[in-house]
C-alpha cells in the first residue's frame, strides 16, 4: 500500500483523506499544525463529541482554540512594493488553525458557480492573451461546470447540503432559484427554517424584481449521516457545532479514519516539502514537520498534497525550495520561471472576494440573530447568467447578496462603547439596534486575478517555531471596485423596499439604511464579516480585505506557461506533488468558494486514483475523455449517492 | 451620568479589538515595570482579590458599578456590580494560577457543549422538555470549570498577553519569534501589570483630588475621573481637573471592554452573575440543547405569518416531524418609549463613517 501525506484536514485536505483511504490503495497521513478538538473521530459518528460551547467570549472576541492566533503565526501585508518591506503586521486574512480547518467555524454557505463563471473571460470578449479586463489575468478555467456538475453532486450528498431544488414525481429536478445553473441531484435535504429577519429582505428583493432563494447550506435541516438536525441555537458563523449538526471536513475525516487506512496527526506543523531530482522531473519524498512537542519529524511518503489554504501552500512551497518571487516591482509584472516551478507563477494571483455592505435599521424586534448565519442569498448582482445564452457582457460581475446578520451581546456593548458608556451606553443597549433591529446586505463581489497579488515570504518576520511568515501584497483592482459601487446603490433600494404598505411585512418599517464602508472592517459588526476570528477584525489598516474567502495562488492551467499546476492538480515539476483548495481557483466569483474548494478537491483525489493526474498535455478533448474516467470514481467510490446513480448508463 | 464624547479617538480600535487585540502605540509605549506581578501571582488564588490587596479590588469594582451602572431596581436592572464584572477580571488575569476546586487548567477557553441551563427540546411537540442535559462546563455547586488544554503554543502566547516578557523565560520558543514580539510583532501590553499600575494610579488620583479613596469618592466624582482619562479635551480645558496619570489612562480602555465582557460572557467566566444581564437584554442566552426553532412557540405553516409572501411555498413542505417550516423569529413589539427612529438612524451614521 502506499503513502499519502496530506498536509491539511480542512475542507480540501479532508475531501482527499477520504477517497484516498476509501480506495483502499493508499494509507494516508493527514498532518493538521491546529488541535483536535473532537473525542471519538473514527468510531460512531453519533458518539463524536465536540468541546464548542456557545461561548461568544471565547470564540469571537478570544478567537477560540480553534483560531489561528496572531502572535503565534503573525502575517504581514501590503498593497505593493511601494509601501516598503510592509505596511501591517498581524492578522492578514486568517483562517483557522485546528482539526477540521476553517469548517469548524464557517457558517456552511454552500454555493455552486455557475456555467459562466467557468468562461466569462471569453464571454466578455477576452482571450488567454488578452485578458477581457485590462491590467488583470482574467482568463477561462481549463474545466468547466460540465465536468465540475457531478463532484458538485457528490460532495453536496457527502458532506450534506441542505437546499430548495428538489426532484418532482416525474424525476425533473425543480429549482426554485433560476439563477442557479442545471443539477443532476436534488439537495440532500430540504432548506432548514427561515429566519425572520432573512424573510423580510427576500420579500423586498422579490417586489423589486429579484430573485432569492434559500442558501445551500452544509448544515443539517433533518437527521443525515448519524447526525442531528439543526435546531438554530444561534450560534453558527465563527463557532464550533455543539451538536455536529454543521457538515465539514471533520466528518470526512471520519469517514477516512473509519476506515483503518488513515491517520491523523495534529500538532504537526509541516515546514518544508522534502524533493529529489529525477532526471529532467522532480520528486516529492514526503515532509518534514514540527510536532507539539517542538521535535522535527519526518512522514516518508509515496504522494504529496498540499491541501492548506492557498496562502500556506504558497508558503510551504516556497520556504521548500518550489518556486521564487523576486520581489523588487520591476519584476513583478512577469512571471520568474523556475525549474522545479517552471510557470514563474506560484503565489501570484492571489484573489478575494471584495464584500460591500449595507446595514438597516427597522423599527420592530425582529430577532436577527435567531438562526443561522443567513438563510437566504440573493444571486441577481453576480452578474448575467447561469446559461452562456443569457450572458450579456456589458452587465458587471458583482456577486451574491448574503442576508441578514446580527451580532452577539459582547459585540454590540464594545461598539456601544466607542459610543457612549455609562447610564448612556446602557441606554443603547437597551434599545439595542445592532442586535434587536439589524438588517444587513453583503455582496461577495468578484474580484480580479492581478499578478502583481501576491504570496511570498516576509524577509524578517517569523511564527513561534522559527519558521519565516508569508506576506501578501495585494490591492484591489478598478473592475470589482466599479462593480461595487455599480450595486450599491441597488442595495440600498433593496434595504428601503423592507416592509411597509405593499409588502408582506407591513408593520415592519425601515428607520435608516446607510452603506458602510467596506474598506473599514473594524467598523463592521464582526458577524457581518467573513474575516472569522476576532483578530482578524482589528487589523488596524483599511487596507488588508476583510473577507477569508482566499483564492488563487496555485491557478490550474493546460500548459505549464498558464499557471502553478495541471487541470488536476499537480506541481507541473513534480510527478507526485499536488495542490488541492481554492489555490486553484482561475478566477474568484462572487460565490462563497466553500463547495467549489470540496468539489475540486475530489476531482483531484479522483485524478490522482486513475492515471489521469500523471498527464502533460491537455486539449478540450483529453480533459471531456478525462472528466468521464474522474466521474467514475464516484461510481466506484460513493456507489449509494444519488450523484452516482445519475452517472449510471 | 456620563455623556457622550469625543474618547472614540482614544477607545475606538482597543475596545473594538477586545482583549486579544493589537495594542496601540500609545499603550504600547506606556508599558512600565513596577512591582513584581509574578511574585505576587505565585502565591497562588486569584489575581486581584486575593494575592494583591484589597483596595485594588474595590477600585476595580467602583470603576466597572460605574461603567455599566446599576439602575433604579438592582433586580430589574442590573449594572456591572450585580454581573460581578470584576470577578469575571480577576479570574481572568489570574487564569493560569487559578486553584483545582476553581477550574481544571488555565481558564481561557472554557470545554464543553452545555452548560445545563437549556433543557433538551421535546421534538414531538415542538417546545422544550423538562429534562436538561448533565452540565459540561462545570463552575455550578463548587464543581471546577472545565477549560480547554491548551496547546503550548497556545499557552505561551496567552500567558505573554497577562504576564509579558516574563512568560518567555524558561520557554524554548524560538529566539528570533520573542525577539520580535512587541518589536516587528505588534503586541498588547501585560495585562497584569497594566491592571496593577492603573488602579494604583486611580487611586492616587482619586486623593489628589478628592482626599478620598476611589471607591469611597461619589458616583459623580469617580465619573469625573473616568470621563477625564476617556476624553482628553476634558483635562486639556483650564476649567478642568487635572490630567489624570498615565497609567489610569492606558487601563481605561482595557477596563471598559473587560466590563462589558465580565458583564455578557457566558456566567462560567466568573461574571454575568445567574446569567442576570442576558435576562435584563432579553437573549436566550447559549441556547444548547434546546435551540431556537423549538424555543420559538409561534410556529407557521407555508405562506402564512411571518412566512406570509415568500417564495415557492414547497419550499418550506414540511415532510415527517421535522420542523423546517417553523421560523425562527418573528417580530415582537419595540422595547419600549427609547426605540425611536431618531436614536437608531443617529447610530447608524456612526456605523457607516470611521471612527477619527
Amino acid at each position: 500500500m502506499k503513502t499519502a501525506a496530506i498536509v491539511g484536514s480542512g475542507a480540501a485536505g479532508a475531501t482527499i483523506a477520504r477517497l484516498l483511504a476509501r480506495s483502499g490503495e493508499y494509507h494516508v497521513v493527514v498532518l493538521e499544525k491546529g488541535q483536535n478538538l473532537f473525542s471519538g473521530l473514527g468510531g460512531d459518528v453519533g458518539e463524536v463529541r465536540s468541546a464548542f460551547p456557545n461561548d461568544e467570549l471565547g470564540y469571537v472576541v478570544r478567537g477560540g482554540p480553534i483560531g489561528q492566533d496572531t502572535l503565534l503565526e503573525p502575517r504581514s501585508f501590503r498593497t505593493s512594493p511601494r509601501d516598503g518591506i510592509r505596511s501591517h503586521v498581524g492578522a492578514v486574512n486568517n483562517l483557522p488553525t485546528t482539526v477540521g480547518g476553517a469548517t469548524v467555524h464557517f457558517p456552511a454557505k454552500t454555493r455552486r458557480f455557475r456555467e459562466v463563471d467557468f468562461v466569462a473571460n471569453q464571454l466578455m470578449g477576452g482571450s488567454d492573451a488578452h485578458p477581457a479586463v485590462a491590467g488583470t489575468t482574467y482568463r477561462d478555467w481549463p474545466i468547466h461546470y460540465n465536468h465540475l456538475e457531478p463532484f458538485y453532486a457528490v460532495m453536496e450528498e457527502v458532506v450534506g447540503v441542505q437546499g430548495p431544488a428538489r426532484r418532482a414525481r416525474s424525476g425533473t429536478i425543480i429549482n426554485p432559484n433560476p439563477c442557479e445553473s442545471y443539477r443532476s441531484t436534488p439537495y440532500a435535504m430540504p432548506p432548514g427554517t427561515p429566519m425572520y429577519s432573512n424573510l423580510l429582505l427576500a420579500d423586498a428583493a422579490s417586489r423589486l424584481g429579484h430573485h432569492p432563494a434559500p442558501v445551500p447550506t452544509a448544515v443539517n435541516s433533518r437527521p443525515y449521516r448519524d447526525r442531528p438536525a439543526c435546531d438554530d441555537c444561534s450560534f453558527c458563523a465563527l463557532f464550533g457545532c455543539g451538536i455536529n449538526a454543521k457538515g465539514g471536513g471533520i466528518w470526512q475525516l471520519a469517514d477516512a479514519l473509519a476506515t483503518g487506512h488513515a491517520e491523523l496527526l495534529a500538532e504537526a506543523n509541516v515546514t518544508e516539502v522534502l524533493w529529489t531530482r529525477r532526471g529532467s522531473s522532480f520528486h516529492a519524498d514526503g515532509v518534514r514537520y514540527i510536532d507539539g512537542a517542538g521535535r522535527s519529524r519526518v512522514v516518508r511518503s509515496d504522494l504529496v498534497i498540499l491541501a492548506n489554504t492557498p496562502i500556506e501552500a504558497t508558503r510551504l512551497s516556497l520556504l521548500s525550495g518550489i518556486g521564487v518571487v523576486h520581489p523588487d516591482e520591476a519584476r513583478l509584472s512577469a512571471p520568474q520561471p523556475t525549474t522545479t516551478e517552471p510557470s514563474g507563477l506560484l503565489g501570484r494571483n492571489i484573489m478575494f472576494n471584495l464584500q460591500t455592505l449595507v446595514l438597516g435599521v427597522v423599527d420592530k424586534d425582529i430577532h436577527p440573530w435567531r438562526g443561522r448565519a443567513a438563510t437566504h442569498t440573493i444571486d441577481d448582482f453576480a452578474g448575467t447568467g447561469p446559461t452562456v445564452r443569457q450572458f450579456r457582457a456589458e452587465v458587471p460581475r458583482g456577486g451574491i447578496l448574503e442576508l441578514g446578520g446580527s451580532v452577539n451581546p459582547i459585540d454590540e456593548a464594545m461598539y456601544m462603547a466607542t459610543i457612549a458608556y455609562g447610564q448612556e451606553a446602557k441606554d443603547l443597549l437597551a434599545v439595542s439596534p445592532l442586535r434587536r433591529h439589524l438588517l444587513a446586505l453583503l455582496m461577495q463581489g468578484e474580484d480580479m486575478p492581478q499578478i502583481t497579488n501576491y504570496v511570498d515570504i516576509d524577509p524578517d518576520l517569523v511564527d513561534v517555531c522559527g519558521t519565516p511568515a508569508p506576506r501578501v501584497t495585494y490591492a484591489s483592482h478598478s473592475y470589482e471596485l466599479a462593480a461595487a459601487a455599480y450595486y450599491a446603490p441597488k442595495m440600498l433600494e433593496i434595504m428601503h423596499a423592507v416592509g411597509g404598505h405593499g409588502s408582506a411585512y407591513p408593520d415592519v418599517r425601515v428607520v435608516a439604511a446607510t452603506l458602510a464602508d467596506t474598506t473599514y472592517p473594524a467598523a463592521v459588526p464582526s458577524r457581518l464579516v467573513a474575516a472569522g476570528d476576532p483578530i482578524a477584525r482589528h487589523v488596524p489598516t483599511q487596507e488588508v480585505p476583510s473577507s477569508a474567502h482566499i483564492m488563487g495562488t496555485h491557478r490550474m492551467a493546460t500548459t505549464s506557461e498558464g499557471g502553478p499546476c495541471t487541470p488536476y492538480g499537480r506541481y507541473w515539476a513534480f510527478d507526485n506533488l499536488f495542490h488541492a483548495g481554492a489555490g486553484l481557483f482561475v478566477t474568484a466569483p462572487g460565490y462563497n468558494p466553500t463547495l467549489t474548494t470540496w468539489a475540486l478537491s475530489y476531482w483531484v483525489g479522483a485524478a490522482i486514483l486513475t492515471d489521469v493526474a500523471s498527464r502533460a498535455r491537455f486539449t478540450a478533448t483529453t480533459i471531456d475523455d478525462d472528466a468521464q474516467t474522474l466521474q467514475s470514481v464516484i461510481a466506484r467510490l460513493d456507489p449509494n449517492t444519488m450523484a452516482a446513480r445519475e452517472l449510471r448508463p | 451620568m456620563l455623556t457622550r464624547r469625543t474618547f472614540v479617538a482614544a477607545i475606538g480600535a482597543t475596545v473594538a479589538s477586545g482583549l486579544a487585540g493589537a495594542a496601540s502605540s500609545e499603550a504600547l509605549g506606556a508599558q512600565r515595570a513596577q512591582g513584581d506581578v509574578t511574585a505576587a501571582g505565585r502565591q497562588g488564588g486569584y489575581f486581584l482579590e486575593d494575592t494583591l490587596t484589597r483596595p485594588r479590588y474595590r477600585t476595580a469594582a467602583a470603576i466597572c458599578s460605574r461603567l455599566l451602572p446599576t439602575g433604579q431596581s438592582a433586580a430589574h436592572d442590573p449594572g456591572a456590580a450585580e454581573a460581578g464584572a470584576v470577578s469575571f477580571i480577576d479570574l481572568f488575569l489570574g487564569a493560569f494560577e487559578l486553584p483545582d476546586t476553581v477550574a481544571d487548567g488555565p481558564l481561557i477557553f472554557l470545554q464543553g457543549r452545555f452548560s445545563g441551563r437549556n433543557p433538551y427540546p421535546d421534538e414531538r411537540r415542538g417546545a422544550p422538555s423538562q429534562g436538561a442535559p448533565a452540565d459540561e462546563l462545570g463552575g455550578a455547586s463548587g464543581r471546577p470549570r472545565r477549560s480547554v488544554p491548551l496547546t503550548p503554543s497556545r499557552e505561551l502566547a496567552w500567558r505573554y498577553r497577562l504576564y509579558g516578557r516574563e512568560a518567555l523565560k524558561r520557554t524554548r520558543a524560538h529566539p528570533q519569534w520573542m525577539a520580535q514580539l512587541g518589536t516587528l510583532n505588534p503586541t498588547p501590553p501585560p495585562l497584569r501589570q497594566l491592571y496593577l499600575d492603573g488602579l494604583d494610579a486611580f487611586e492616587s488620583f482619586a486623593r489628589q483630588l478628592f482626599d478620598r479613596s476611589f471607591h469611597a469618592c461619589t458616583a459623580a466624582e469617580q465619573d469625573l475621573m473616568l470621563q477625564a482619562c476617556g476624553d482628553p479635551a476634558i483635562s486639556a480645558s483650564p476649567r478642568s481637573i487635572p490630567e489624570p496619570p498615565a497609567p489610569a489612562r492606558t487601563l481605561f480602555p482595557y477596563i471598559v471592554t473587560h466590563t462589558l465582557q465580565g458583564c455578557f460572557a457566558l456566567p462560567e467566566y466568573g461574571g454575568n452573575r445567574d446569567a442576570a444581564m442576558w435576562r435584563w437584554l432579553g437573549w436566550e442566552g447559549d441556547t444548547q440543547p434546546l435551540g431556537n426553532s423549538v424555543y420559538q412557540p409561534g410556529a407557521a405553516a407555508p405562506g402564512q405569518g411571518p412566512n406570509r409572501g415568500f417564495g415557492d411555498p414547497s419550499v418550506y413542505e414540511p415532510q415527517g416531524s421535522v420542523r423546517e417550516y417553523r421560523p425562527v423569529s418573528e417580530p415582537e413589539g419595540t422595547t419600549g418609549a427609547t426605540t425611536g427612529p431618531i436614536a437608531a438612524a443617529g447610530l447608524l451614521r456612526g456605523l457607516s463613517r470611521p471612527q477619527p
